[in-house]
């Protein structure tokens, strides 16, 4: 396991592809509903935001460079202290992975393919999930990798073919009621998808060059942002910000209108492709880091044991803990954010904190011992 | 009754995929691992298709956090 290694321009990628992930579908259809027309100003409020995150997990990987995140919680809190408070990071960790699952789930049913039974869908999924995680963290990051481009020219032609449809109006920033719902959709996306990226503090000491990955990481974060960004834009501007926050996934409609000349017309499923391809490594990483994680805390010689038997348990708390969309929707946006607030942004301070202060208090100690 | 059956047909080929690891690689902490999830998770599917209410987990964490949700649901909600 210590032999895997992944390049800093994988690891980018990788970085890139998670934060797509599921938000470019979800994303502008929750902001609008709280923000609006200020849909976009939310958003890129909440990725300022997610770079101060960043910034607090680069610092965390720089006080222990070689380790990782279960690890660290275990070096600088001690065994059982550490080892509770990473199987409670896991657990949250595992409460997203089957949120994305269901994602997966209810859009194929609801849009793609509508008469198939979601277990078909997701029995699908899981197989292709557990295949690459049985080949390892460079299998993963090799095939981000070569899917990357597809990515970026499914979003460009379908950035490119919309823009005779955009109606810069509807952009027009509306504060007649203050800024309180541009700060309520941030803190609704305060847990989804920026500070969901703490998952990478689990594969950052796999990099060749870790001083090199930490710009990675910001570049991939950035980029990624941006993209969402620009997709809520184009979802107001086109759909207006009424039609946005009504439906479940506006970038979907946003394929079914390109219409170029009568000729080029209900190309949508472009966007389900690259949809599934970036919620696929989102899956994947979660998967991979929740295993490594499991094993790491286990002190397990392999993650391997824990692969299929963890697929049956996803599978069915998928269905059973979002039993309905309304539910699976309310529970986004009243109790994910403070809960991934706990366990994403406040238990990495904390734990930067006290590493910090220790890594001090050693310091003083040593110099103590050699002015004596 | 036959969704159980293919279940556990199913745990049984996720056994034999492990065959070579669970005869030559894999320790007695490894082996028990792998048999203790395996057994939870096909005890768990079999359960589920054969229609036992399972608990929900998201439920326990709604009910810690309501005290912070409900306010916050109160302030979103104004915007809506």
């Amino acid at each position: 396991m210590e032999k895997m290694k992944i390049s800093v321009s994988q690891f980018t990628v990788l970085v890139l592809m998670y934060t797509i992930g599921s938000s470019i579908l979800v994303m502008p259809s929750s902001l609008a509903t709280i923000a609006k027309s200020n849909a976009w100003i939310a958003s890129l409020l909440v990725l300022l935001i997610g770079l101060l995150f960043i910034f607090m997990y680069v610092k965390l990987s720089t006080v222990y460079p070689d380790k990782t995140f279960i690890e660290i919680n275990k070096a600088v809190f001690g065994k059982w202290i550490g080892n509770s408070l990473s199987i409670l990071f896991l657990a949250t960790i595992f409460v997203m992975e089957i949120g994305i699952l269901k994602d997966i789930g209810d859009f194929f049913t609801t849009q793609v393919m509508v008469e198939t039974p979601i277990h078909a869908i997701l029995i699908l999924f899981l197989f292709a999930t557990i295949y690459i995680i049985r080949k390892g963290i460079e299998v993963i990051s090799r095939t981000c990798e070569i899917f990357f481009p597809w990515i970026v020219a499914l979003l460009f032609i379908l950035i490119l073919f919309l823009i005779p449809e955009l109606e810069l109006k509807y952009l027009e920033p509306n504060l007649s009621k203050g800024m309180g719902p541009i700060i309520g959709g941030v803190i609704v996306h305060i847990g989804n998808p920026y500070s969901q990226l703490i998952v990478f503090l689990m594969i950052l000491p796999f990099v060749n060059n870790v001083s090199k990955a930490r710009k990675g990481y910001f570049m991939g974060v950035l980029f990624g942002g941006l993209v969402i960004t620009i997709i809520t834009a184009m979802c107001l501007a086109v759909l207006g910000d009424d039609f946005t926050s009504r439906n479940m996934y506006p970038t979907y409609i946003l394929g079914k209108k390109i219409r170029i000349g009568n000729f080029l017309e209900r190309i949508e499923v472009i966007v389900a492709i690259s949809w599934v391809f970036t919620i696929f490594f989102k899956f994947t990483v979660n998967f991979f880091v929740l295993v490594l994680g499991i094993t790491q805390i286990l002190q397990l010689s392999d993650y391997k044991p824990l692969v299929y038997p963890l697929g049956f348990i996803l599978m069915v708390y998928s269905m059973v803990s979002f039993p309905n969309t309304i539910y699976s929707k309310e529970f986004l946006i009243e109790t994910w954010p403070p809960f991934a607030l706990t366990f994403f942004v406040l238990l990495p301070l904390i734990v930067l904190t006290v590493a910090i202060s220790k890594t001090k208090i050693n310091k003083k100690d040593s110099q103590k011992s050699s002015s004596q | 009754m036959l969704d159980a059956i293919w279940i556990l047909a199913t745990a049984f080929i996720v056994v034999l995929i492990e065959k070579n690891h669970l005869k030559n690689s894999w320790k007695r902490k490894e082996k028990v691992t792998f048999f203790v999830l395996l057994l939870f998770g096909t005890f768990v599917s079999i359960a589920w298709v054969l229609g036992v209410k399972l608990s929900n987990p998201l439920e326990v964490i709604a009910d810690v956090y309501r005290p912070v949700s409900v306010p916050l649901s109160l302030y979103l909600r104004q915007f809506q």
